[in-house]
This record gives structure tokens, C-alpha cells and sequence, in this order.
């Protein structure tokens, strides 16, 4: 092993919607041998949080190592139909990752298929000396979805959801991926792919890459051969976006099929990530990286009623994910720390890691110096809280109302006996610490800044 | 009913046939002529690139540039360089809530950049990328040798060798004709065309080219070159060049007119296309540029605002009704980049939900809107005032005034503001006055780059 000596490039690696209970390593159901192995040669965390949710509220706090809970000032932007609160580009007072280790001499690289990134006044690829967007997830408004005749998209929604917004998304969808032939033309592929050719341009400096993978993000189509072990038997139609469906109108075994649906774009995620690991092998630099892969939520499929991501729904299948640290030196290699930690964090991590100061205070720690002393963490996800210590696991109204409350110790991951008005003074202290988190006063949020401005600002 | 924007970047009036461009060849824009209404005075109504986006997405002036901020990541300096206003609804998002399936595709990459929103309102966008020094392939695929050849002697040891170096990066996969930027974005077009031409539509085509770097195959260069064999000199600085010989004069020229050529041939390429699917009887199309490029005339290249002649802002404009009814005709008011949406509109029978200042261009070449006499044009810390006599330009300081009589000096070169105090007044006071009185003061604290991690590379 090489020693601390050489400056090391980095990869960060973001896997979006990859739930911490699908992790091989995490003792999770879903095959990732990949991550395993990579798991077997990092430091591991087995408790990270997201600071506050979903995709580009992580983003910020991921680059920015400072916290976006809970939600200060928010206001919505035309061209982006996503109202969450915090959904935001990167705040112009702030500094980024990429700004901080260009700065430093780092060719600095992104690549990603997170369309959220390239809607009107996104600004994620700031720093970035070199960015690659794949074009074509989800929602991205990319092909014309005149293109899909409509019995098409009825053939991957349920009867239940017809005449749904959802229409008109999944033909979206089906007109971006329609040229797609075989498996290296899927999204995690396309990223990876891209990924492991800046590698062979730019390993001969020092360099930072960004490898932002919306995958196992829904839609959920990988090709067959990655979801048929995790249901060989199947053979009715692939729901592939289920989000928000109506659960009783489909059947157990459909249900059990969106759960392979989602399996099997985890492991065809892991596969490619495992083939990008091998490409720095191969080009020799793994010794001289530093490799940090994290997942950025998880998505609840159906184990509390709803498939999707809400505030209502902080259960551990959307807050738990995933974070590893490969350092070059093999410092911590195989080792699995449990304290809390947030994708906050990160940043600081790195930058010490590097010996780079940080031009502006920011609110994450360095995880390398010693375990976080962080007794609870916090989050936020639209009008909802979500807190967490090592006895209990709070979902909150942000007024305090409707509280879920479940104990850590006798009710995780499950979640299913909420015993709110039971431990009130469990539930007490946990509002008093999210005040606290907050400055000591919780925002309102504007409902006239969370509504699109004008009817301009449709979906579609 | 459809409706179809193109914008050419950077192609100058005077290398426009049918402007009367004898030397330059573009078959395409004269045809395109001959079924249109042309405009013989356009203006764009502020410089440059992203300035005049704003204008023709909202209809709205963006001149006199007040309270800029230059965000983060967008490295252009000059004031009025932002993303659309919040605040400012486009021709997109009206044309899509009225049911328009609306689509961009551009390879403008200003556009691509942190924090710009010129996608609004688009159910479907393209980005082509790999312009100029667009953030895509590494910079590091181009070794030093080439960088150098590519480069003038006075960019070896500064940043823009590198600049060439990102572009040539950026184009080094490229083979065949179809390869190049205008196809690329021409190619879509005719993509956009076939998927959609069920629908009523608006699309927006923001092609770059011909704007530098100047790079065009071989057999356009021969047209204006011939025999030339050298290496390509494809970006020349902004600013002075008396560092350049009127034989490297020659040759910009030549591949700036070459690029002209190819990016008309992919147009007429794509109006064949409409043709044959058979949706020009029911499209409005319009064809435009944005701003021109001085080509050494006045001892300066590129787009600088103390060079407001007519190289820099003369522009090309033609409307094509549906079905090509009353083609042929010339319009000679003043009319102004900002009079797109309003014509869009219109015809397509649209209403703006907001107050806004352009005026249908179809109204006025019939005479029903009054249209203007005179067009003044900002650029940074400068102005311009044009009508059918004069040419003036200034800083908004007065310490370099521009003063041409037309008719006798049509090349702006006898420079009359000396003697001319009176007049000089007037057109300043013109220009303050559409500035509401006064210019709004630029600041190197508003332009500076925020910190210092905002390099160009």
C-alpha cells in the first residue's frame, strides 16, 4: 500500500434511492458483491442520515458540507414542478466540493444522470471543470413522448393507475429510453461507462470525480436477467414506477414483483459500480484514490403502506443509507463504525483527508479524526421531522403534531407500534432537540413560495 | 398550428446574400427570402449572446442592465449576462399552458451553464454539447503541440491556448461533416420535426454556429481560400489585432465565411425536411441572428463593446408566414430582437399574461403597428444609436464618441463626433432617455468573480 504521502485523487460516489437494507454488507436482501467487497476494504459506517430529504437537499448538504434543515427561506423555482421545501440550487454564498478542490489543482469531474440537476437555474455542475450529463431519467424532458402510443404505458402501470398523473410521466419515460438495446445502454451503465473514461483521460493528474448515479432510483427496468432471480417465476407485467399507487388494488404477488423490480436495479447498479472499481484497479489507481460511496435515501416499497418518499413516511426503508470510505493507506479498511453521521460530513472528511482547509465554517465533522460524539440526528422532509437517537425513532407533523414514535430497541426496522402518547417524555426531549437543531425556532414554510408560480408550470 | 424560432448566432448581416452579401454563398437564407417578410433593419436591442436570449424569450428589453450579479459558475463579464427573471414569463411557457408541445434545441452552452433557466417552459430540450469551451471532454486529451498549432503566437502562454485546447477536445471524435455543431443541431431539429409534426408546436432552434471557433470542413474553406493548406488559426483573441497580418486576416475570413456556408446548408437541409413532412403551410417560421463579430474592419476582432459598428450589431431577421403568403417583401423599420414573442404570439393566437414591450413584427411590415425610426442597442458600458443617417456609438462616460454619416461612409470610417457636438447630444440623450434617464452604474464589485474559485479552466 502506498502511504498518506501523495496527494489522492478522490471519487465520490452517490447511489440515489439505495436502501441500507439491500446492501449485501448491511445485512441487506439484495445481491451487491460489489459493494461488499468494496465494504470489506473501507471504513464503514453502519448509521448515516441524511440531513434533511430527498435528492436535492441531499446534493446541497453533500457538497456543501452544511446543513439544509430545516428549510429557512425556501421559495420554488419556474421549471422545476418538484415543490419540496429545500429543493434549491446550491446558495451562492456557499462553496462547493468541486469549487474548494478545483481551487486546489484538482481537475475537478462530474458525472450524472440526476435530471434534477439540469432543470432551469440548477447549478450543481459549479467547480466542475468537466461535466457530463446522461440524459433520459425519469422526467427528464428529453425525447418526445408523442413518440409512445398509449397503450404502451399501459402496459407498465396498473389498471388502478390509469388516468393518473402518471400518464403522461411514463410516456415521458418510454420515449427517452425507446432506442435502448441492451444492458450498457441503461442508465447505471451510461454513468458508469462515462465515469470510466474520464478516468482513462485524466489519470495522469490529480483529480476529483463526481459519479452521481440516479440509479436504483424508479423507474424500475433493468433487463430481465437482473431481476428474474430475485422472482423467477413472475410472468404478469412490470410495474415500473408504482410510486404513490393504490396497494389494495394490486396483489401480493405484484407487489412482491416491484419488490424484485427494485432488487434487481440494485444489483444491475452494483455490477456496473464494481466494473468502475475494476477500471481504477486496472489503471492502477486505487492505490493513489481516495473512494467514498454513498446512497442519498432509501425508497419505502409498501412495508408501511406507501411506495414513494414522504415526510410522512421517515421509516427506516427511506432515512437508512449507506456510506464507506476506501482511503488508499488501507487506514480503517474492514472496520464498521456505528456512530451517527450525516452526508454533511463528507466534505469535511475529504478535505482533511487532503490537508485542504475549508474556506467557510461548515456544519458536518471530519469522520477520520474519531467517532462522531453525536448523540441523535435530525432530519426534515417536506412538513415533516424526523429524529432519531439510539432509543427512539420520531416522525413528526413540524408543528408537533401527529407524532409516530417507535422504540429503537424493541420496534426497528419494523416501525409498527407507535408509542407516542405513551413516552412523553421520550417524545418531549426529541422535539426539544429538533428545536435546537433548528436554532431554537422552527420556520414556517410559505405555502404561497411552495406553490409554482402561475399555470405556466405543469409537469409535462 | 406551429411555430418555429432559429436563431444563428454570430452571422452577420453583410454575410447574408440576400442582404446583398455578393461573395458570400448562402442559397438557403436567399430562398428562405423570397417566401418571407425581410426585415432590412433589425437590431439586437443589447449584446451579447445571453443578453439577447432574454430579450427574445420574454419580449421585454433587457437594456439598460441594472443591479447585475454574475452567478457562480457563468464567467462572462458583461453586464446583463444572467438567467431569465424570475419574475419574467417566455413564449415557451405561455405557448405549453396554451397546449403547445414546446421544444429547445441548442448548442449555445451559455445556456448549459450553473444557474441558467432558458429551458423553461420547454416539454422537451436538447442540449448538443462541446461549443467552444463548454465544460465536456477533458482538456487533457489535447497534448501541448496541437494546442500551440491551433493557437495564435499570442495565446501560447496565456489561458486561451487552452481554451482551443477544450475545444479541440471537445471535437476530437468528430469525422464527417454530420458531425459538426449546425448538423448536430440541425439533425435534431429535423428529429423534433418528424416526432411531433402531429402536434401543434413551438420550437426553438439556438444554433451557435457560426460563431467561432471558425473551424468548418475543408470544401466550405476552399470557396473563399482556395489552395489554402496551412494549419487553422480557429479562434483569434478579442480585441486589437494589429498583431495580425492581412494574409491571417484572409484566412479568419475565410473560415468565418465557411462556417457562414455550412451552417446555411444545414438550414436549407432542415427546411427541406419541414417541406417534405408537409408542415409549411401551418408553421410560422422565423430565421434570425443574434449580434455579428468584428472581423479586424476596424482594427478589432471578436465582440468587444467599444466596437459597436455595424459588423458587431447588424443582424439578419426574416418572417415566414405560414404557407410563405407575401413573400418577397422588405420591411425597413427599426425592429428589435424583442419583437419575437409578440409576433409569435399573434399567430399563434396567444396572449402575453404580463405588459410587454416588443410589437409583432408582422404588424408592422403591414403597417398597423407603428414600428420605429431609429434602434439603440446596449453593450456593457456602452451604446449605440443607429438610424437611416447615422451611426453613433458611445461609452456611457462620453469619453469615446462615435460619430458616421451613412450615406457617404457606410464602413464607418471617418469618425464626424469631433465636429459634431450637437448632434452627438441628441443621439446620447436618445439613449439615456430608453435607459429611463440614467445608466445604471457597472461596478467591478457586481462583475468580480465571487472568490477565488472561479477560474475560466
Amino acid at each position: 500500500m502506498t502511504s498518506r504521502k501523495r496527494t489522492p485523487n478522490v471519487v465520490l460516489v452517490t447511489l440515489d434511492s439505495l436502501r441500507r437494507d439491500h446492501v449485501g454488507c448491511y445485512g441487506g436482501r439484495a445481491s451487491t458483491p460489489n459493494l461488499d467487497r468494496l465494504a470489506a476494504q473501507s471504513l464503514r459506517f453502519a448509521e448515516p442520515y441524511p440531513e434533511s430529504l430527498p435528492t436535492i437537499e441531499v446534493r446541497q448538504a453533500l457538497y456543501t458540507g452544511q446543513r439544509i434543515f430545516p428549510f429557512a427561506d425556501h421559495s420554488s423555482r419556474k421549471g422545476d414542478f418538484v415543490r419540496w421545501p429545500g429543493w434549491h440550487p446550491v446558495d451562492e454564498g456557499r462553496v462547493t466540493m468541486a469549487e474548494i478542490l478545483r481551487h486546489n489543482g484538482y481537475h475537478t469531474g462530474l458525472v450524472t444522470d440526476v435530471y434534477h440537476q439540469f432543470k432551469p437555474a440548477m447549478n450543481f455542475h459549479r467547480g466542475f471543470n468537466q461535466f457530463h450529463w446522461i440524459r433520459g431519467q425519469e422526467n427528464d424532458l428529453y425525447q418526445s413522448r408523442f413518440r409512445i402510443p398509449m397503450r404502451q404505458v399501459r402496459h407498465v402501470q396498473p389498471d388502478s393507475d390509469v388516468g393518473s398523473v402518471r400518464d403522461q410521466m411514463l410516456r415521458q419515460y418510454l420515449a427517452n429510453v425507446d432506442a435502448r438495446r441492451h444492458e450498457e445502454d441503461c442508465f447505471a451503465p451510461q454513468v458508469f461507462r462515462t465515469a470510466m473514461r474520464f478516468l482513462e483521460e485524466n489519470r495522469e493528474r490529480p483529480f476529483f470525480l463526481s459519479v452521481d448515479s440516479f440509479d436504483p432510483h424508479e423507474p424500475w427496468d433493468p433487463p430481465p436477467w437482473r431481476w428474474e432471480p430475485y422472482d423467477p417465476d413472475y410472468s404478469g407485467r412490470d410495474y415500473i414506477w408504482p410510486t404513490r399507487i393504490d396497494l389494495s388494488t394490486i396483489s401480493a404477488v405484484e407487489l412482491d414483483h416491484i419488490r424484485a423490480l427494485y432488487a434487481g436495479e440494485v444489483t444491475l447498479t452494483d455490477r456496473w459500480l464494481g466494473r468502475f472499481l475494476d477500471h481504477l484497479d486496472a489503471l492502477g489507481l486505487s492505490e493513489n484514490t481516495l473512494v467514498v460511496v454513498n446512497s442519498d435515501h432509501g425508497h419505502p416499497l409498501g412495508e408501511h403502506g406507501y411506495i414513494g418518499k414522504d415526510g410522512l413516511y421517515m421509516h427506516p426503508e427511506l432515512m437508512d443509507v449507506i456510506l464507506m470510505v476506501r482511503d488508499p493507506s488501507g487506514e480503517g479498511a474492514g472496520q464498521v463504525r456505528d456512530d451517527f453521521v450525516y452526508h454533511t460530513d463528507v466534505l469535511p472528511t475529504i478535505l482533511a483527508r487532503l490537508g485542504i482547509e475549508a474556506p467557510l465554517p461548515l456544519d458536518g465533522i471530519d469522520l477520520g479524526d474519531s467517532a462522531s460524539e453525536r448523540d441523535y440526528v435530525t432530519s426534515a422532509m417536506g412538513e415533516q421531522f424526523f429524529y432519531r437517537d439510539r432509543d427512539w425513532w420520531l416522525i413528526v407533523d413540524r408543528d408537533g403534531s401527529e407524532p409516530k414514535l417507535f422504540s429503537v430497541r424493541d420496534d426497528y426496522p419494523a416501525c409498527a407500534e407507535n408509542v407516542a402518547d405513551a413516552e412523553t417524555a421520550a417524545l418531549a426531549k426529541a422535539m426539544e432537540r429538533i428545536r435546537a437543531d433548528a436554532g431554537g425556532q422552527i420556520p414556517d414554510l410559505d405555502p404561497v413560495a411552495l406553490r409554482q408560480r402561475g399555470p405556466w408550470y405543469e409537469r409535462v | 398550428m406551429k411555430a418555429i424560432v432559429v436563431i444563428l448566432d454570430s452571422l452577420r448581416r453583410d454575410h447574408v446574400g440576400c442582404y446583398g452579401a455578393d461573395s458570400i454563398h448562402t442559397p438557403a437564407l436567399d430562398q428562405f427570402s423570397r417566401e418571407s417578410v425581410r426585415f432590412t433593419n433589425p437590431k439586437p436591442e443589447a449584446l451579447a449572446t445571453i443578453q439577447t436570449r432574454r430579450a427574445i424569450h420574454t419580449g421585454n428589453r433587457v437594456f439598460p442592465f441594472g443591479g447585475h450579479q454574475l452567478p457562480k459558475g457563468s464567467e462572462v463579464p458583461w453586464a446583463g449576462w444572467e438567467a431569465l427573471d424570475e419574475g419574467a414569463v417566455t413564449m415557451s411557457e405561455i405557448a405549453r399552458n396554451a397546449g403547445f408541445h414546446t421544444g429547445l434545441i441548442t448548442d449555445v452552452y451559455h445556456q448549459m451553464k450553473p444557474s441558467m433557466n432558458f429551458h423553461r417552459g420547454f416539454n422537451q430540450f436538447h442540449w448538443i454539447r462541446g461549443q467552444e469551451m463548454d465544460r465536456w471532454q477533458s482538456l487533457h486529451l489535447i497534448d501541448d503541440d496541437t494546442a500551440t498549432a491551433h493557437s495564435y503566437p499570442v495565446q501560447h502562454a496565456s489561458p486561451r491556448r487552452d481554451w482551443t485546447r477544450r475545444y479541440l477536445a471537445n471535437v476530437s471524435w468528430r469525422r464527417y461533416e454530420e458531425d459538426y455543431f449546425a448538423p448536430r443541431v440541425f439533425a435534431e431539429a429535423m428529429r423534433f420535426i418528424e416526432d411531433n409534426r402531429e402536434q401543434d408546436f413551438f420550437l426553438f432552434i439556438d444554433c451557435f454556429d457560426p460563431h467561432e471557433p471558425w473551424d468548418p470542413p475543408r470544401w466550405y474553406v476552399d470557396r473563399y481560400a482556395p489552395g489554402y493548406r496551412g494549419t487553422d488559426l480557429i479562434w483569434p483573441n478579442y480585441g486589437p489585432c494589429d498583431g495580425l497580418g492581412p494574409e491571417e486576416l484572409r484566412l479568419i475570413r475565410a473560415l468565418y465565411a465557411g462556417e457562414v456556408t455550412m451552417t446555411d446548408r444545414w438550414l436549407g437541409i432542415f427546411l427541406e425536411h419541414c417541406h417534405d413532412l408537409g408542415i409549411m403551410d401551418d408553421t410560422l417560421l422565423i430565421v434570425l441572428s443574434d449580434h455579428g463579430h468584428n472581423l479586424g474592419e476596424h482594427g478589432a476582432m471578436g465582440k468587444q463593446p467599444r466596437s459597436l459598428y455595424p459588423e458587431l450589431v447588424d443582424i439578419f431577421l426574416m418572417v415566414r408566414r405560414p404557407g410563405g403568403e407575401g413573400g418577397g417583401a422588405t420591411c425597413d423599420s427599426f425592429v428589435y430582437t424583442h419583437d419575437l414573442m409578440p409576433t409569435v404570439l399573434n399567430q399563434l393566437g396567444l396572449e402575453a399574461p404580463l405588459p410587454i414591450e416588443g410589437q409583432d413584427l408582422l404588424a408592422i411590415a403591414a403597417g398597423t403597428a407603428p414600428g420605429r425610426d431609429h434602434a439603440v442597442t446596449g453593450f456593457h458600458n456602452y451604446v449605440n444609436y443607429a438610424d437611416s443617417e447615422y451611426w453613433y456609438f458611445s461609452d456611457h462616460g462620453r469619453s469615446d464618441q462615435h460619430l458616421y454619416a451613412l450615406a457617404d461612409d457606410p464602413e464607418c470610417r471617418n469618425n464626424l463626433a469631433a465636429g459634431e457636438g450637437v448632434r452627438c447630444d441628441r443621439f446620447f440623450e436618445i439613449c439615456l432617455r430608453q435607459a429611463g434617464g440614467e445608466f445604471p452604474e457597472i461596478t467591478p464589485e457586481q462583475l468580480r468573480q465571487a472568490g477565488p474559485w472561479y477560474e475560466m479552466l
